[in-house]
């Protein structure tokens, strides 16, 4: 069953709101490392933000490597989305206020802790294995299809082999 | 005393039973969902994989790989970097197969096949986002027999 290409990136989007939690992987000197982090989504501004604390390993694993995963699995829709993008570490208390959520207060002293920094995610590439048997996969590229507004490129549509 | 950290990380690889599996091209990182084969009594975890895919190619130049799993409902993430290494092992692909290998090749003599081994290095797990992780060194304890070293390595995430 293929969804017409607009469909799968409606899809993709839906997706990274109701998973929510996504695994964030980067590179490191040692190796790959992911860890769970909340996402929060801008579908128009064709972004994904996150706040994260500046005292954490991540954000000089970022900056030296700004190529990172994210991985956003559903399990009851049997729904696994694998994003590559580019991310950059910003220090700005603005932008933490206009994405921070109540349940952020846990952890910081609100949007001006000086530990609090957002990470500003650009996604590049998504690949998708959906539905129950998973067989089709939709890869296209966003900045495609946010640039021109043109159907994403499905042309590339890879069948990938998912071992249930 | 409870189970160890190592033991719950075993645990919960096998019970969410999928996961993301990521790959680095010397460029940007790739993730794809593969059905794992948890066998902490071989300290190893096994996939079956086909030749003919593109995360062979990039196993083979940078075979340090990250393995993910998440339950979102039950808020369970694992974190799991470790070795890989591909093989076509016959006797561990007949071993491995079954039901959902069936899905992909039509039998275990598939020369396409080849095994996946990922020898874990260290593991961190979180019951809940931001909450306290634990940080494993998965040393070879099931070749060993001893303990892994868990001594001070439990920390808090810093989200």
């Amino acid at each position: 069953m293929f969804m017409a290409e607009e469909d799968h990136l409606a899809r993709v989007w839906h997706i990274i709101a109701k998973v929510g939690v996504c695994m964030l992987t980067t590179y490191t000197a040692g190796g790959l490392r992911a860890r769970p982090l909340e996402a929060r989504p801008d579908r128009d501004a064709g972004l994904i933000w996150f706040v994260t604390d500046l005292r954490s390993a991540k954000e000089h694993e970022i900056e030296s490597a700004p190529d990172v995963g994210l991985a956003f699995i559903d399990k009851s829709d049997n729904a696994y989305l694998s994003i590559t993008a580019r991310a950059e570490v910003r220090r700005d208390h603005a932008e933490a206020a206009e994405i921070w959520k109540s349940t952020d207060n846990l952890w910081w002293q609100g949007p001006d802790d000086p530990n609090v920094c957002v990470l500003r995610v650009t996604p590049i590439t998504a690949e998708l294995w959906d539905g129950p048997s998973s067989k089709a996969v939709a890869a296209f590229e966003f900045a495609k299809a946010r640039l021109t507004g043109a159907e994403p490129n499905l042309g590339e549509n890879r069948k990938v082999t998912v071992r249930m | 005393m409870a189970e160890s950290d190592t033991d719950r990380v075993w645990e919960l690889m096998k019970k969410i039973g999928i996961c993301m599996l990521a790959t680095w091209d010397g460029r940007e990182l790739h993730a794809r969902p593969m059905g794992a084969y948890v066998r902490p009594e071989e300290n190893a975890i096994y996939f079956l994989s086909d030749a003919r895919r593109q995360k062979d190619e990039e196993i083979r130049q940078y075979a340090k790989v990250c393995l993910a799993f998440a339950d979102t409902s039950k808020q369970n993430y694992v974190s799991l970097a470790g070795h890989a290494e591909l093989s076509s092992d016959r006797g561990k692909i007949r071993e491995l197969w079954g039901t959902p290998a069936k899905a992909w090749w039509d039998s275990p003599e598939d020369p396409n096949i080849r095994v996946l081994k990922v020898t874990p290095a260290e593991a961190e797990f979180w019951d809940a986002p931001g909450s306290t992780v634990a940080y494993v060194k998965m040393a070879a304890a099931a070749l060993t027999g001893s303990r892994p070293d868990l001594g001070e390595n439990r920390k808090v995430a810093m989200r």
